[in-house]
């Protein structure tokens, strides 16, 4: 079984007639997905068709279908299907509705009937795991933005998911901002086995975690693989290719003239490597 | 592969209506609640944007008498909860009084229409701020014994000015909120 | 008050309020409005609440005033200014020593209030700061533009109205988040439960009576 699996789904919005088109996708437990592709592509749309909101929430035509840890979405509640996947959504501020921290992540868990004692636990839980230990009667007009995601993420992992979706998590971060957001999906995904996947149109960010590459164009999927082979792809075929990574860009040129490189996760790796291949004359103090 | 095969779709009907009228109340009513302490007067009438916006969400979500009664009630909560005049709660009267007569006018059959456009939302916030209006300085009259003559001519004149500004408000605001929502035309 | 269960809380203030509507008599008035300002003392939120009771006062001074011209005996011209003050504070006081979410939960499961309701007052506070800022940013716009305000005040107004439109637009469009936010964390279902402590004690108990008491007290003698 897989976590997400798409089935050829097609979904057409009622108003647009926009959506998806013939998507196939397989997402195994425990991965770490990054989802890209220039606007307009169906990221968003295939995000909420993971959460079973498309089509349920809007409403629409639609063929094929998704299956979250193996069940359709179709024959289920999007409450039920939240039970298994979670979503934290771009405008997250949005999706934050209690007056204090403690209550926003009590809300749902409150909705599904839980006693008070286990909610007390959750909670706490839930904000060491995102490192907002203590915060539980801090008010949310007191949070910073960064905090605000965090408790929105807090808020989703206290129904304790296998799955968590963001999508563009990281628009309204600044760089260090979403840095930290990442190492802390990693971690979730690491420690807590969590299968994470990411809409970003900034792949450099996911490029350390990241194991899965999913590219969309047009509400399609144009290629899906592991990242290494997708870049690769993106610029031969020039399919989003200025979205390549910039160390990634340069590794496939490099690579015309010295291939075998390995996996360049981080600036550090790449200058090694790269000071290997120059003469000794020419080594250039690269590192980060 | 039959690539080309165009795929069968199966329509499925939209069920995310069932909680976007406690998401837009309760935005709504925050702005009224905020537009209340930050708004300016003009020539000393200060519209009342409580009641504007409850109108506007009424006038979208077209709930029955009880769901409206009830919206009327907490925008009247909020009120008491954020207004720092004196007996704000008595808003908890007034507000699902009001809200009551909005739900009814928004039952009748008129389009109130001049040429193309119509403006059955000023009516209906005009006859809305009155209702609230009235009941509201009836109320503090009874409960603090204002002499007659400040009920005549200091609290009426207050009532139908405020009313004025709130039917200009929502004749403006309403149109533009109901186009983004892409619903059609009332009636 | 602290210590009393949210919906006894409740009950204090809207006694306060109709044994205020029901007195004319200055002297029991004053001694109700001691009576809130000894609990503000006792909940330890003088120094929280000494401005606005303060800003009350003088509204509640003026407004006892400008009743003695139009023949208002002076104690009733007193009495009327006393009444606004303690049906005020009374909320004042019931907002400062009860936090919502307790008495959120109280209005669900002991008033039976609709949870939906209960919600709506809830969350519409929530966004309140939100949009507070969202405002701000308006204002500021105005003034970059160089906004001349028009001296026909019918003209000022549809012009503040063309300001507060985009507000209006980004929470419509904001809804369609809250909404889903809803659905996804299982809004409306018969099961929920409170997380709230807000069952009655021996004191609540002992704080009704009282209350009970104080209402013959008042209905009798006024």
């Amino acid at each position: 079984m897989q976590a997400i699996q798409f089935e050829d789904f097609s979904y057409h919005y009622p108003k647009t007639g926009t959506g998806l088109d013939r998507v196939s996708l397989e997402i195994p437990f425990g991965s770490f997905t990054v989802l890209t592709g220039a606007n307009g592509g169906g990221k968003t749309t295939l995000c909420l068709a993971m959460t079973g909101l498309v089509p349920h929430f809007f409403g629409g035509s639609l063929s094929g279908q998704v299956l979250v840890e193996g069940q359709s979405t179709a024959g289920r509640s999007v409450a039920e299907t939240a039970g298994g996947v979670g979503i934290v959504m771009e405008d997250y501020e949005s999706q934050l509705v209690s007056l204090t921290v403690f209550e926003e992540i009590a809300f749902a868990l409150e909705n599904q009937g839980l006693p008070a004692a286990l909610i007390q636990t959750r909670v706490s839980e839930a904000l060491s795991a995102v490192g907002l230990d203590g915060l539980e009667q801090r008010e949310l007009s007191a949070l910073s933005g960064g905090q605000k995601q965090r408790l929105a993420v807090a808020s989703v992992i206290a129904s304790q998911p296998k799955i968590l979706v963001l999508d563009e998590p990281a628009s309204a971060l600044d760089p260090e901002g979403a840095e930290e957001l990442y190492a802390l999906l990693a971690k979730l995904n690491r420690e807590q086995g969590i299968t994470v996947i990411v809409a970003d149109h900034d792949l450099a960010r996911a490029l350390p975690y990241a194991d899965t590459v999913i590219v969309m164009e047009q509400g399609r999927v144009a290629l899906q693989g592991k990242p290494t082979d997708v870049f690769t792809k993106m610029l031969t075929d020039q399919v989003y290719a200025a979205a390549v990574p910039a160390l990634r860009q340069l590794k496939g040129r490099l690579e015309k003239e010295h291939p075998a490189l390995s996996d360049w996760l981080n600036v550090d790796a790449a200058a090694s490597e790269i000071n290997a291949l120059l003469s000794p004359k020419r080594r250039l103090s690269l590192s980060a | 592969m039959e690539i080309n095969k165009p795929v069968e779709m199966v329509q499925v009907a939209s069920q995310g209506g069932k909680y976007r009228w406690v998401a837009i109340a309760a935005l709504l009513l925050a702005i009224g609640s905020i537009m209340r302490i930050v708004s300016p007067s003009f020539a000393g009438v200060s519209p009342n944007w409580v009641i504007t916006m409850y109108v506007i969400t009424l006038l979208i979500i077209k709930p029955n008498i009880s769901k409206a009664v009830a919206i009327g009630l907490v925008a009247g909560a909020i009120n008491t909860f954020t207004s720092k005049s004196p007996l704000p709660h008595i808003g908890l009267l007034s507000e699902p009084i009001g809200a009551l007569v909005c739900v009814l006018l928004m039952s009748l059959p008129f389009a109130f229409k001049v040429g193309p456009v119509s403006f059955r939302p000023a009516v209906i916030a005009l006859l809305t701020t009155l209702a609230s209006g009235f009941t509201f300085i009836t109320t503090f009259k009874l409960i603090m014994g204002v002499p007659m003559q400040v009920y005549l001519y200091g609290m009426m004149p207050v009532v139908l000015f405020t009313a004025a500004a709130n039917t200009v408000l929502t004749q403006i605001l309403y149109y533009p909120a109901r186009k983004l929502l892409g619903q059609e035309d009332d009636r | 008050m602290k210590n009393l269960a949210p919906l006894c809380n409740l009950l204090l203030t809207i006694m306060l309020s109709v044994w205020t509507v029901l007195l004319w008599n200055p002297l029991p008035l004053a001694a109700l409005l001691a009576l809130e300002l000894i609990l503000i003392g006792y909940a330890g939120q003088a120094g929280k609440l000494a401005r606005p009771v303060l800003g009350l006062s003088l509204v509640a001074g003026f407004f006892a005033v400008i009743q003695l011209p139009f023949d208002v005996a002076i104690p009733t011209a007193i009495a009327s200014g006393l009444k606004m003050m303690v049906m005020t504070v009374a909320f004042l006081l019931l907002f400062a020593t009860t936090k919502l979410p307790g008495l959120t939960a109280a209005l669900v499961k002991q008033a039976r209030i609709p949870y939906e309701y209960a919600f709506l007052f809830t969350s519409a506070l929530r966004f309140v700061p939100d949009f507070l800022a969202e405002s701000q940013a308006v204002r500021e716009a105005q003034t970059c533009r160089g906004y001349v305000p028009s001296r026909n005040p019918v003209k000022r107004l549809i012009s503040y109205a063309a300001l507060v439109e985009p507000m209006v637009l980004r929470a419509i469009s904001r809804s369609e988040t809250m909404a889903m936010s809803l659905e996804l964390r299982g809004f409306g279902s018969a099961r929920r439960t409170f997380s709230q402590q807000i069952e009655f004690h021996g004191r609540d108990y002992l704080v009704l009576t009282l209350l009970a008491a104080m209402t013959a007290v008042v209905v009798l003698y006024r």
